[in-house]
This record gives structure tokens, C-alpha cells and sequence, in this order.
């Protein structure tokens, strides 16, 4: 099948169906690969493309950056890199590192355990959806196994489930989802299930631009035949059941709990905590959970598709991928910085 | 954040590791969530874990397509 062969097919399809699309995605790294491969010119009046809360730093409050700011002057604390430059109310990781604050970047937090010193005190920021968590709770168990004190998880892991059925609640107006490919590699096609009741689209995609294609074209197809079983689109790594290790690792040492999203409050069910059992492993930050309301950035309205980036006050202007002034253009995956980078 | 990219296992050790390369880089993962790993797998790396094997045949299935994109903007 030649790629523009699928474009016109999926173009023919919309013109089938006789109106713009509205079509979401849930992952950050879709995000950037549709912007990066021109897709929102590509189909200009076939489909209005729309990033949801799907980015985790995108959707961190700043209350936790406040707190990881306060403790780094006692803690060393581990950190991805996208973290770093999220604005707190008052600096960033960025800055408290800057300012003598003890703050290491890792790329995995199983390898980040064998670099702890002796007697280090280290809290590990926990970010991530169920793609990452795994990898935190591989981690928590090297951790125990080593019989490391002084070492804490601070879980600000999040669940997809939960704040996707809150943005159908809150009434989103979509035609197709486009679904996250590496946490469908966790929890599988039957963990996506419960977006069946929503009547829309959906289906699990890769991340290269041929991926995302496929995807719009099974998109198109469903809405045709009115069809919303969800589809997957990444089968050579996406199986029915996911990863039944991993999720096996992720019952072990975690639990459901409330969760923060920036843009849909605090959502029951929405996050994961270390379980009780685990709790001198465990350092929960408690914080304020309220919106930040003085601030004239849109990032809020942004992850639940009420505005396009552009559409912020500051897009541009005042917010730019160097100075950024919100979490949406602080991160590489934020739909404004892929907007900036490769929009219009 | 979900970044994941496919790599090829070269090397298997003891403590559920594996020496993968992708793209000639050569770099140790953990494979403690995947079943069975073998040399010549490949499998995908989220965060320095091993989070699935990738299915050949659908791998070069897409290949396959993938090269055409590239022919088609070539």
C-alpha cells in the first residue's frame, strides 16, 4: 500500500462521512509525531487534531514541583530529565539545582539505584503513566532487595483510564482517539476497553508517521461503519492481554489513588500509590490540589481541547520553548512546544 | 515520556540483563519483565526496561511500508 494511497483513502472516507473530523491522542509521542510529520496541513479540513492529557508532565501540578524544590536541600533527589524545567510556583528543579538544590537526572530508575551512595538519602520522582510505572516498581523492589534505607518513592504515576473516562464526562466533542501504543504494551487491548462505551473511534497506534496513518484510516473505517470496538494498529508489540509481567510487578507494590491532572482536577482511580505494605519506601508530598488561577497560561484548556495552542495569549509571545512559562511548552511532548516547533 | 525504541538482544547475563544495540549503540537493559528472551529477539526499551518482545513478521510487514515512505520522500 503506497502512503499516498492511504492519505487519498482516508481523505475519500471523510468526504464519505461528510464533515471535519475532531480526532484526539492521548500520548505525548503522538503529539510530536503528527506535528513533526505535517499531518494537521497534510489533512487541513479533514481533521482537526486535538492533544488530550496524556503527557504526565505535562499534567503535574506545580504544588509537587514545590515540594521535590523544598526537599532537595535535605534529599538527592532522581529525576527524568522532563521534569526539570517544569515551572513550581516558585523555581523549577531546574533552578533549585542551580541553587545548590541535590538533583540527578536518570534515565532509568532500576539503573539510577545502583549509583545510590552509601547513607545517600534519595527520593525518586515517580512521573509516568502504566508504561513507566513497571520500571518504578523493578526499581522499588532493587531497592528492598539491597536493603537500602533512606530511599523513597514520591508516586506521582498516573492511570490512563480514569482521566479519559472524565474528559467523555466533561463532554469532549471527538469523532476518534487515537490510543497510547506504549501503555497498550502494558496493559493491553482489554485494558482499553471501557472506551468501547463512549461511541467514538478508537484505536491503538505505533508512533512513526506510517503508524499514525494506518491509524486515521482505521479512524475513517469505524466511523463509516459505525464500528467503536477499539482496533489495534501496533500488533507487532501490542497484544490482547498487554503485559501480564509487568502489570503483575505493578500490582505488586502499587495501589489506585487519587490523582492530579491539570485541566481535569483531581480524578479517584486516576494515579498509583505504593501500597501499605511498602510504606517506609514511600514519601507522599501532599500539596494544595486548587488550579493555579493567576496566570493568564492556557495549558488547562489546551489538554482538554477547549483551545488550540495558538489560541493562548502567550503562545509565541511571552511563552516560547526557551522561556517557557507553562508545562504544555516546558515539555518536549507538550502539545504547545510541537506546536511552536512544527506548526504553523 | 512513553518514549520506547526497538532493539536487538546481542548478549544475555545473569540478574535478568541484556546487552541489546540499536542503531550501533550498544547498551545494557533490563529484561526482568519479558518471558524467555533469546539472542537475535527484538524488543522494546522504555526506560532502560525491557517492556515486550516485537513480533518479526509484523515488524517487516511495517518495514516493508516504512522503506516505501521513505522511497516516497526520497
Amino acid at each position: 500500500m503506497q502512503t499516498a494511497n492511504i492519505i487519498s483513502m482516508i481523505k475519500d472516507n471523510i468526504e464519505k462521512i461528510g464533515r471535519t473530523l475532531r480526532v484526539i491522542e492521548v500520548c505525548g509521542t503522538h503529539t510530536v509525531s503528527i506535528y513533526k510529520n505535517g499531518f494537521p496541513d497534510l489533512f487541513e479540513g479533514y481533521i482537526d487534531f486535538i492533544s488530550g492529557p496524556g503527557c504526565p508532565v505535562c499534567v503535574t501540578h506545580e504544588g509537587y514541583i514545590d515540594r521535590l524544590v523544598e526537599l532537595s536541600s535535605e534529599w538527592t533527589i532522581y529525576t527524568f530529565g522532563d521534569l526539570l524545567k517544569v515551572p513550581g510556583s516558585v523555581k523549577s528543579l531546574s533552578q533549585a539545582r542551580a541553587n545548590g538544590g541535590k538533583i540527578k537526572i536518570m534515565y532509568s530508575p532500576v539503573d539510577a539505584v545502583e549509583s545510590i551512595e552509601t547513607g545517600e538519602k534519595v527520593i525518586f520522582a515517580a512521573v509516568g503513566f502504566e508504561t513507566t510505572a513497571p520500571a518504578f516498581a523493578l526499581s522499588l523492589e532493587k531497592v528492598i532487595e539491597k536493603g537500602l534505607k533512606n530511599v523513597k518513592f514520591a508516586s506521582e504515576l498516573k492511570t490512563i483510564d480514569e482521566p479519559l473516562k472524565k474528559l467523555f464526562q466533561n463532554h469532549i466533542q471527538v469523532d476518534g482517539i487515537i490510543l497510547p501504543g506504549h501503555v497498550a504494551t502494558v496493559i493491553g487491548v482489554d485494558g482499553f476497553k471501557f472506551v468501547e462505551e463512549f461511541k467514538v473511534a478508537s484505536v491503538i497506534s505505533g508512533f512513526e508517521g506510517y503508524d499514525i496513518l494506518l491509524s486515521l484510516l482505521s479512524i475513517t473505517r469505524d466511523i463509516l461503519n459505525e464500528d467503536f470496538t477499539v482496533k489495534n494498529e501496533y500488533k507487532r508489540v501490542v497484544k490482547k492481554e498487554g503485559n501480564l509481567l509487568a502489570k503483575s510487578y505493578m500490582e505488586k507494590y502499587f495501589e489506585r489513588s487519587s490523582a492530579f491532572f491539570r485541566g481535569l482536577g483531581l480524578i479517584p482511580g486516576g494515579g498509583l500509590k505504593i501500597k501499605d505494605e511498602f510504606g517506609e519506601y514511600s514519601i507522599s508530598l501532599s500539596y494544595d490540589h486548587t488550579e493555579q488561577k493567576d496566570t493568564l497560561c492556557r495549558c488547562a484548556d489546551v489538554l482538554t481541547g477547549k483551545i488550540k495552542p495558538f489560541e493562548c495569549p502567550l503562545f509565541g509571545r511571552a511563552c516560547t520553548p526557551i522561556s517557557p512559562k507553562g508545562a504544555c511548552m516546558v515539555s518536549q511532548e507538550g502539545s504547545c512546544n510541537a506546536y511552536f516547533r512544527y506548526g504553523k | 515520556m512513553c518514549l520506547g525504541y526497538p532493539a536487538k538482544v546481542i548478549e544475555i547475563f545473569e540478574g535478568k540483563k541484556a546487552l541489546v544495540e540499536y542503531l550501533g549503540v550498544k547498551k545494557t537493559v533490563n529484561v526482568a519483565l519479558l518471558k524467555n528472551v533469546e539472542i537475535g529477539d527484538y524488543i522494546l526499551i522504555h526506560s532502560g526496561v525491557a517492556i515486550e518482545k516485537i513480533d518479526q513478521k509484523e515488524a517487516e510487514e511495517i518495514e516493508k511500508l516504512f522503506g516505501e515512505v521513505k522511497d516516497a520522500n526520497s
